[in-house]
Parts: structure tokens; C-alpha cells; sequence
């Protein structure tokens, strides 16, 4: 899988969470969740276990804390799908 | 360094469900705070209130301590809790739509004690049926500690930084009274109020919720 396939699965996933549709479907790999896309950090959990089921990985703490780009959420990813394979 | 933090959660917004599922507190919890819910006395709050206010505290404190550590990333489970205190029994001070107050009546609200890192932090919370609202600092500042919270029409980010702003700034102009006060930010964009007293401030919302904190001496 592509990094701009996971990128356009992303969108999807972050999508209930932002009123800014518009920001969602702009969003790049340097995007930030929270300050560029207005998530709640309340919903940091929410998406981290959406991705999860998406693609079928476990993401575990240290991991997760390096998630707050739209980059380095897809370097989780596909870390943790390589690890899977 | 002077620092503060503070998280509101409101408990609309939450998947209740969700929370519920190991896979999800998990993320949050450590086993052993897990276990603060099983041992103690807190089955007046539900476990999904539980898992809520520890997030709560985690924030506050991860908010506290990223102001003067600003490369630091949020991971809840390394925020450890090690003792949590209930209020009395029937003892919620909170009505609906606006409330303010300075200081913490220990009685009336939820105080954490946590570890993050080589630190000790605090935290003293309300927990009611629509929101929870968390400030953390050091164990010395939660008697000047300034606190509002409110409920606002419209949930849109634009309009919950414009009313939390708003209403922190209508407070500040009655403590200064006489001074031109106004909300800065910090070079790694912190809120603070006007740049030469240096005085903290922490904003929160979430849902129709706002909230802020700042010490006073």
C-alpha cells in the first residue's frame, strides 16, 4: 500500500472528527491533526483505534505518541503493517 | 517556572460504549489505575467517568508540563496516576451554564496525585453530569488558582477559542483592575497573560464547553 493510499484512507478516518471538511480533504503528509485540522485532542484515541481496525495493525503507546502529523501517522501504519507481514 | 494546565471533557461528546472496551481505556489506563476504579471508592462515578477524568488529569498535566518542555508528546499511559481522593458524597458544586471560582474546596472535588517522569503532579477536578474539568499544578498553587468554566451554544472550534478567550479576558479585566490586560502568546504560542507579567493561562474545550486557569498570587 501506498503512502497516498493510506493518506486518502486517512482522510476518512479523521473526517467525523473536524467540522473542517475542506482541511480534511487539502490535508498533506506535514498536516497536523490538532492545530491545522482542529481535532479534539479528546479524540486522539478515537482515531488511533479507527486506524487500527482499518488496517488491521496494533498501535502501542510509544507509537502513538508520534502520531500527530498525517506523516508520521503513516509511518506508524506502515511500520506496524511491515511488522505484521 | 510558574506552569498550569487544565482539560474540560464534555461527557456528550464521549462514546460511552466505546470507552467501556478494553481496547480503548487501555490507551489511557495503565493496569494499575485500572485497579484505583476496582479498590477504592469510586463507583459513585461510573468506569467510563473514571476513564474520562483520569484522561482529564493526564491532559491538564501534559498540558502543564509541555509549556516549558515544548517538545514533549502526549502519551496517557505514561502518565502514571498513583492516588486519586473523592469528594464527599453529594458534594458537586457545578450548576449548569457559567460558573468561576478561585481556590479548591478538596471536599467538593476529585484530586489526583500522578507521576510523569521524574515529576510529581496535581490535580483537582469536578466531575458532574455533563462535563469534567481538571487543573493541574503544583501542590502549592491550587489556593490561587482562578477557574471558569462555561457552556456555549455553538460547538465550532472557531467559536469555542472565541468565547473560552472572551470570557477569561472578562475576568482578568476585574482582577486588574486598573491595568491595560490583555492574552498574549508565547514564542511556542502558550497563552499567557500580557507578556510582561508572565502569568500563565490554560484554555480548554471541548463540545459546548469552555474552560480556563490561571494562578494569582
Amino acid at each position: 500500500m501506498s503512502r497516498q493510499e493510506i493518506l486518502d484512507g486517512l482522510k476518512k478516518v479523521l473526517a467525523p472528527y473536524t467540522m473542517d471538511k475542506e482541511a480534511v480533504n487539502s490535508m498533506n503528509e506535514e498536516t497536523e491533526f490538532i492545530k491545522d485540522l482542529k481535532i479534539n485532542s479528546a479524540n486522539l484515541v478515537d482515531i488511533i483505534i479507527d486506524a487500527e481496525e482499518k488496517y488491521d495493525i496494533e498501535i502501542d503507546a510509544d507509537s502513538a505518541e508520534r502520531i500527530y502529523t498525517a506523516g508520521n501517522c503513516i509511518d506508524v501504519i506502515m511500520e506496524k503493517m511491515k511488522e505484521k507481514s | 517556572m510558574i506552569s498550569i494546565g487544565n482539560d474540560i471533557v464534555s461527557l456528550q461528546c464521549i462514546n460511552p460504549e466505546r470507552t467501556r472496551h478494553e481496547r480503548f481505556f487501555s490507551k489511557i489506563l495503565a493496569a494499575k489505575e485500572t485497579d484505583l476504579y476496582e479498590n477504592d471508592n469510586f463507583k459513585r462515578i461510573s468506569f467510563e467517568n473514571f476513564v474520562w477524568l483520569a484522561w482529564s488529569a493526564k491532559e491538564a498535566i501534559y498540558k502543564l508540563r509541555k509549556r516549558y518542555d515544548p517538545a514533549l508528546l502526549f502519551s496517557p499511559v505514561k502518565i502514571s496516576i498513583l492516588s486519586i481522593e473523592d469528594p464527599l458524597p453529594g458534594n458537586t458544586p457545578i450548576p449548569l451554564g457559567r460558573h468561576e471560582g478561585v481556590s479548591f474546596n478538596k471536599e467538593e472535588c476529585y484530586c489526583c496525585t500522578a507521576d510523569f517522569g521524574e515529576d510529581i503532579f496535581y490535580t483537582r477536578s469536578f466531575v458532574t453530569d455533563t462535563f469534567i474539568f481538571t487543573v493541574a499544578g503544583s501542590i502549592d498553587c491550587f489556593d490561587n488558582v482562578y477557574w471558569g468554566i462555561k457552556e456555549i451554544g455553538d460547538d465550532s472550534y472557531v467559536k469555542q477559542s472565541h468565547e473560552v478567550r472572551a470570557f477569561a479576558l472578562d475576568k482578568l479585566r476585574k482582577i486588574f483592575l486598573h491595568d491595560d490586560v490583555s492574552i498574549e502568546k508565547t514564542d511556542f504560542g502558550y497563552p499567557v497573560i500580557s507578556r510582561e507579567k508572565n502569568i500563565p493561562l490554560s484554555f480548554s474545550h471541548h463540545g459546548k464547553f469552555v474552560g480556563y486557569t490561571f494562578v494569582k498570587n
